[in-house]
């Protein structure tokens, strides 16, 4: 009996240990599909997308196809139609990244097919489908060796530097199916190559005698003719080659016989848009300009047109017309006959809206109608959006300046009205029966009247916000606010992604030795009624903008404060001069009085400031705790500052420490604090044998990534841990033939990263996690000067089998929600991560099982469902933003994309995406589709059926009892 | 139901003078001899035959003291069978083992007035004892299946996030 | 007025435990030590002494320094109760001939308590170069005189670990030794459901029939006793 029992025992054991292995695999199985799997019903309902095409190009109306749009060629090398009546994206294409996608012509939309030419060398030729955006045909050119054997001014040189120099010089001209390569090779000629733009065979090659053609020589073309001026600003020559015609002599016209006498260089030569070949030379300091029409006789208009208007010239019944766009407070456009600069007051508008600020007409079509010519203009705007003009309306409008975010804050919405006259109610000092009471009735009396009113509809709502911009229950509805690098401020509603307010501020630009970074501080939230929400823009003077280019890097702008309302977008204290350069800055953890919290600005002369200046005392008062540090990329130093010094009169700071990442070794790339606002529930890990190991959290810890320069130490990559308080290495590692692109994500108390990994060519994931102990040193308060024991650094590294663009961890209030990693695929998903995936002590071999460790794989799958924004691809993505919701379990994401040319103009190109995630399940709201009734009935059901039995049931037993 | 009608079987020739019942609480005057509303009424065939003989209380009310630590081997036996895993069905019975014997230590008047008049103290003692011993089991099967809250990790929820001292801020140079 | 001169010559070899490890060069390295007792914000640096790390690989490393005057423990004792920071600047000199400045603090009074015990660690990078010196004191923070003038000087070279790679080998290793158990299992264990279960099943039908068989009897029996 007894060895019976034992087996039985035996296998109880073994069938409940199944059964346990059961609900690991159901749990881990469950971890996988984590609330990532959306309905189809869901599709946009907690997300939406925003797609850009960037800064318009090319422009090009297609009025051939039956259905009307606009092609565009975009800055970000994005082929896009636009919707005619809309301005929605039809269809949108994009190209290469960077140099190799740059589109150099657009053309033959007018004979219905589309041809672009992009790339450098060689430049590739693709035709579209108008209506699909399918490529048709694609080719490259890649002739231009040949060149180099008539050029002997850079026969020299390497292919590289020749190519990189001419392209620039390369003209393209798409006409009637055939593209003309157009190079004019320095003191000879001009050499004109066609090929057949839908095949690429090379039709015919051309050398057009122009020996005046020199380096400086500025060209314009204005098919069929090449306009070059020749000459200084007091003597000039105007130069036409035709350039289809070989036996041509360049016809020469003198800038006299353009401007008659008297005007001064320099000048400057434009074509002007349109079809026809003409161009408008500029002189007097661009202060006046006159137009040429180019033909077998040139003529010019004897007509000074103002410097700054824009030009296009568009045919109405085979009738010239030229367009002068200004701007003053609104656009005006004035139309006159080309030849006889007759005025023509139905073509000509006027417009006032908010963006367009300096707009020009990139394209227009003037189609005679039966109720007359109805003229429609695209316009692109200086702050690079984008609208459609027709008369004199304006149809839509395109933010495509909504690009090259540097700053985005997600901001809390204020309380309804009503919600906020309750909060004054109860906001008082004084708190005594009776005056509570007058107050409450007097409020009501006030709701009363106000209902009356708006019954009667007597007076329209006070309201000065809109009625929606309220926060709501589970404070998902925020507000997202976003910074451009040209100074230009979004305000975008999260629920649809609608743009709520757009500001321009003027004279900034971002810190150029931090890529144009603008940094934005929430000074106030929206919590403190009456006092408005406040942000603040800190950013650099535009004035010494020349000066940069020079490498002067002491010479840049002095800092600016710009504060603003962010749900209104109203400024509040204007833009404020500092008159120093800012070094860096700090928003203070305190708040004044009003509730506002304060920023330390740091200048260059390591004196400290705080603006507002009313904040200095209570910025003094913690002065003791507080430190500042700060790196410099080119020498390599850090240092750390404390204010320990500061009366509360002035903020005084001291370096208390410094170190060295010499230059020569290695160059730091990212130095990576933890999100200030984070907060950390669980203080430890439990183990298997259910003690705790507990976390090393130190807020002051920043990862510091540099990666080897110079010929020994390429290819590695150095992450230190430093405490930045104490100016104490908590911990470094090194990567041996590994590069970049990394990714840092810092929170809580691990650190991921991603790398590329050279030797084995696949991206991997590091993650690194900090440990105290089985003991926690001190279980009240975290002092980083206390703590001198080195924490326990688990580590693991996984293989990645995608491109990562761009990484960041989700947050929530409390911290209570497990944290995913959000990462931006190359492919354009975005993936949501859970951290338990990279989590540096999964176990090779699962002995002992801990709660909620996965035993390890090498390589980390990526789920289709663990895509969010499941089939919308974003591109090109350059920043996540987390913000916490009013629910526990969701955070919010905002995904931008941008794209950063290396050269000295910076462009952008971007999509906006937004979603929220839940990383542990929504376990605090009940689910959409939970039904309500149905849980009411049965209640209801079942509470009257329990009263209807016991009725019966004591009738039943009265019944027994007279038996 | 079925204690109802064990109830009047047993109940059909006896009176209870002494206890007003549940609907006569209410009302001044008592209810006509012989009329029960629902089941006021005391029968015991088994009973009056086993009354005369007092040993017969005392046998029973040592049964009844006696009871819990009878079980103490059965209870043994279902918790080595049950394992040290947790899942659904061990943890079900010792959550059973658990809840009994509280529920009997509520119910201990209860249970004893079945043996009227005796106040019987020595056994409601020893029933006492029992039901805590089968108590004790149960929580030492609870401390063998990790289920007491014995550990530091048990009281990590708890653990204060640890305030911070020092506040700093910083990065790159701005120029 | 006299001062005592006191030469410590502590000797202390502290190799960097870190695993994986990767340090291609070894070189020596020396630290010329200035403090600063002052408490304001612009440092006054007097001399301390030098660090002579011999081997930067294995740490040995041989400090020199004086013992602290009166005047300045007193000026220490001032700082400590100031709340201020004890700062110490140390210039690295390699044996690459580099000369590179550090500076680094801690808060006075955990000098006072520990009775002048300091460690100083010197991080180096992957070319075995300095990259910090900072100083820690185990503490307690007190203000109090320390019981000695000499100081008790740990030094510690650290340079950084080997970063980690994924590990594919033992993964493949373990999915082998998981096959090949599978497949030992599967030869050992297909009989069909009834031949695994039998011991479980029989028993709950064994008890099943019984149960229903003495139940009411039972039931009726433990009913009348625990009810009235």
């Amino acid at each position: 009996m007894a060895p019976f029992v034992r087996s039985f025992r035996g296998n109880i054991h073994r069938f409940l240990i199944d059964v346990q292995i059961l609900q690991y695999l159901i749990i881990l199985v469950g971890l996988f599909n984590l609330s990532l799997c959306l309905y189809e019903d869901q599709v946009g309902k907690f997300d939406w997308k925003q797609n850009y095409v960037g800064k318009i190009k090319f422009a090009s109306f297609d009025t051939v196809s039956a259905a009307k749009k606009i092609i565009v060629a975009t800055e970000e090398n994005v082929i896009a139609a636009l919707n005619l009546k809309s301005g929605q994206i039809l269809w949108r294409r994009v190209l290469e990244k960077g140099y190799g996608g740059r589109i150099r012509a657009l053309g033959g939309v007018t004979d219905g097919d589309l041809v672009s030419v992009s790339g450098g060398v060689p430049a590739i030729v693709r035709a579209w489908d108008l209506a699909t955006g399918h490529i048709l045909h694609e080719w490259p050119i890649a002739e231009q060796n040949h060149d180099r054997r008539f050029s002997p001014f850079i026969s020299f040189s390497t292919l590289g530097l020749y190519s990189a120099n001419r392209i620039k010089d390369v003209k393209w001209h798409i006409k009637d199916g055939t593209l003309h390569h157009i190079l004019p090779i320095y003191n000879s000629a001009v050499e004109v190559t066609s090929y057949d733009s839908k095949t690429g065979d090379k039709l015919k090659t051309r050398r057009v005698s122009a020996p005046f053609i020199t380096q400086e020589t500025e060209c314009v073309l204005a098919a069929p003719y090449l306009a070059c001026l020749k000459g200084d600003s007091s003597l000039a020559v105007l130069l036409l080659v035709h350039l289809f015609d070989t036996h041509s002599q360049p016809q020469s016209v003198t800038i006299n016989t353009i401007f008659g006498a008297g005007a001064q260089g320099p000048y400057h030569l434009e074509s002007v848009l349109g079809e026809e070949p003409i161009i408008s030379i500029s002189a007097d300091n661009n202060q006046r300009k006159r137009i040429l029409l180019v033909g077998e006789v040139p003529v010019p208009i004897q007509r000074d047109i103002v410097g700054d208007a824009a030009l296009y010239v568009v045919s109405v019944d085979n009738e010239k017309i030229l367009l002068e766009t200004t701007y003053k407070n609104g656009a005006k456009i004035v139309a006159s006959e080309l030849l006889t600069s007759k005025p023509m007051p139905n073509i000509s508008t006027s417009v006032t809206h908010n963006s367009l600020l300096s707009p020009t007409i990139i394209a227009s079509v003037c189609p005679r109608q039966t109720k007359g010519v109805t003229c429609r203009h695209l316009l692109a705007s200086e702050d690079h959006s984008v609208a459609l003009l027709q008369h004199n309306k304006l149809i839509w409008a395109r933010e495509e300046a909504l690009a090259n975010i540097v700053a985005v804050e997600i901001i809390e919405l204020p309380m309804s009205d009503r919600d906020q006259e309750i909060e004054t109610e109860f906001d008082q000092k004084e708190r005594d029966v009776l005056s509570m009471m007058f107050r409450r009735v007097g409020s009501q009396l006030k709701q009363a009247k106000t209902f009356l009113q708006s019954i009667l509809s007597l007076t329209p709502q006070q309201s000065n916000q809109r009625m929606d911009l309220v926060r709501d229950k589970f404070g998902l509805h925020k507000m997202i606010v976003l910074v451009t690098s040209a100074g230009k401020l979004y305000g975008i509603e999260t629920r649809k992604g609608e743009i709520i307010w757009q500001l321009r501020v003027r004279g900034i630009r971002g810190f150029s030795k931090r890529s144009d970074a603008i940094i934005l501080y929430v000074q106030r939230g929206s919590r403190h009624f009456p006092y408005p929400p406040q942000c603040a823009l800190l950013a650099e003077d535009k004035v010494c903008i020349i000066i940069i280019y020079y490498h002067q890097f002491d010479q840049t702008g002095e800092g600016i404060v710009y504060t603003f309302n962010p749900i209104t977008g109203q400024p509040l204290d204007g833009l404020v001069k500092l008159g120093y350069r800012i070094k860096q800055s700090m928003l203070l953890h305190v708040t004044t009085d009003d509730f506002l919290r304060g920023i330390l600005i740091f200048d260059i002369r390591d004196k400290v400031h705080v603006y507002p200046k009313g904040a200095t005392a209570i910025a003094a008062s913690i002065a003791k705790n507080t430190y500042i540090f700060t790196a410099d990329q080119t020498t390599g130093i850090l240092s750390g500052y404390s204010l320990s010094y500061s009366t509360s009169q002035e903020l005084i700071s001291h370096k208390v420490w410094e170190l060295l990442l010499s230059p020569k070794n290695q160059r730091i790339t990212h130095v990576v604090s933890k999100n200030p606002i984070e907060r950390v529930h669980s203080q430890g890990r439990v183990l298997s044998d259910r003690s705790v190991l507990y976390k090393y959290i130190n807020p002051n810890l920043v990862t510091i990534v540099t990666e080897g320069v110079g010929h020994t130490h390429k290819n590695t990559l150095n992450l230190y841990l430093l405490d930045v308080v104490s100016g104490a290495m908590i911990f470094s590692i090194m990567h041996k033939r590994v590069r970049g692109p990394v990714h840092v994500v810092h929170s809580e108390n691990w650190i991921v990263y991603s790398y590329f990994n050279e030797k084995s060519r696949r991206t991997e994931i590091a993650s690194l996690e900090l440990y105290e102990g089985k003991i926690q040193s001190n279980t009240t308060v975290f002092s980083s000067l206390a703590t001198t024991k080195l924490p326990i650094v688990e580590r693991q590294a996984f293989i990645f089998p995608a491109a990562i663009e761009s990484m960041r961890e989700t947050i929530t209030e409390k911290g209570i929600t497990s944290k995913h990693i959000i990462v931006a695929l190359a492919n354009g998903g975005i993936l949501e991560l859970p951290w338990m995936m990279v989590d540096p002590r999964r176990p090779i071999n699962p002995e002992v099982r801990e709660e909620g460790v996965i035993p390890y794989m090498p390589e980390i799958p990526i789920h289709m469902d663990a895509i969010i924004n499941y089939n919308q691809s974003v591109f090109r993505v350059s920043g996540i933003h987390t913000s916490p919701s009013g629910l526990e379990s969701t955070c919010l994401v905002f995904v931008h994309g941008l794209e950063n040319y290396n050269c000295a103009c910076n462009t952008m190109f971007t999509d906006l995406f937004y979603t929220r995630v839940a990383p542990s399940k929504t376990f605090d709201v009940l689910k959409e589709d939970f039904d309500y009734y149905l849980i009411v009935i049965v209640l209801a059901a079942l509470l009257i059926s329990s009263y209807i039995t016991k009725k019966l049931a004591s009738q039943k037993a009265q019944k027994q009892a007279w038996k | 139901m079925t204690a109802i009608k064990q109830n009047t079987k047993r109940s059909k020739w006896a009176l209870d003078f002494a206890h007003k019942n549940k609907q006569e609480k209410n009302v001044d005057i008592a209810s006509p001899p012989g009329y029960t509303p629902a089941i006021a009424l005391f029968h015991a065939v088994d009973s009056i035959r086993e009354s005369d003989s007092n040993h017969l209380i005392i046998k029973k009310s040592w049964d009844l003291a006696l009871g819990p630590l009878k079980q103490v081997p059965m209870n043994l036996f279902i918790m080595y069978m049950a394992g040290n895993s947790i899942s659904i069905f061990p943890i079900m019975m010792v959550g059973m083992l658990i809840i009994r014997p509280v529920k009997a230590l509520f119910t201990l008047q209860q249970t004893f007035k079945v043996i009227e008049g005796t106040h019987a103290f020595g056994q409601k003692f020893v029933y006492f004892l029992g039901q805590l011993v089968n108590i004790a089991l149960a929580l030492y099967k609870c401390q063998s299946m990790g289920l007491l809250p014995t550990h530091a990790s048990d009281w990590l929820a708890f653990v204060e996030p640890q305030a911070r001292l020092e506040y700093s801020s910083g990065g790159f140079i701005y120029v | 007025m006299y001062t005592i001169y006191i030469f410590i010559s502590l000797l202390v070899s502290v190799s960097s435990s870190a695993r994986g490890s990767e340090l291609d060069y070894d070189g020596w390295l020396q630290l010329r030590l200035w403090h600063a007792f002052n408490d304001e914000s612009e440092p006054i640096f007097v001399e301390r002494g030098n660090v002579t790390v011999s081997s930067v690989r294995s740490g040995a490393s041989v400090v020199g320094q004086n013992g602290l005057l009166q005047p300045h423990i007193n000026q220490l004792k001032t700082l400590a109760k100031h709340d201020g920071k004890y700062r110490l600047k140390a210039v690295a000199r390699t044996s690459l001939g580099n000369e590179i400045t550090f500076l680094t603090s801690l808060p006075a009074c955990y000098l006072l308590g520990s009775d002048l015990e300091d460690v100083i660690t010197i991080w180096l990078d992957s070319a075995a170069e300095p990259i910090a010196v900072s100083i820690s004191s185990p503490g307690p923070c007190s203000t109090e005189n320390p019981f000695t003038n000499m100081w008790t000087t740990n030094v510690v070279v650290k340079y950084p670990d080997g970063g980690p790679v994924p590990d594919t080998a033992t993964y493949i290793q373990k999915l082998e030794r998981e096959r090949e158990a599978r497949e030992r299992g599967e030869a050992k264990d297909n009989r069909s459901f009834l031949a695994r279960y039998w011991m479980y099943i029989v028993p709950a039908l064994i008890f099943v029939v019984l149960s229903s068989a003495t139940n009411p009897e039972a039931g009726g029996a433990g009913g009348s006793s625990q009810r009235q």
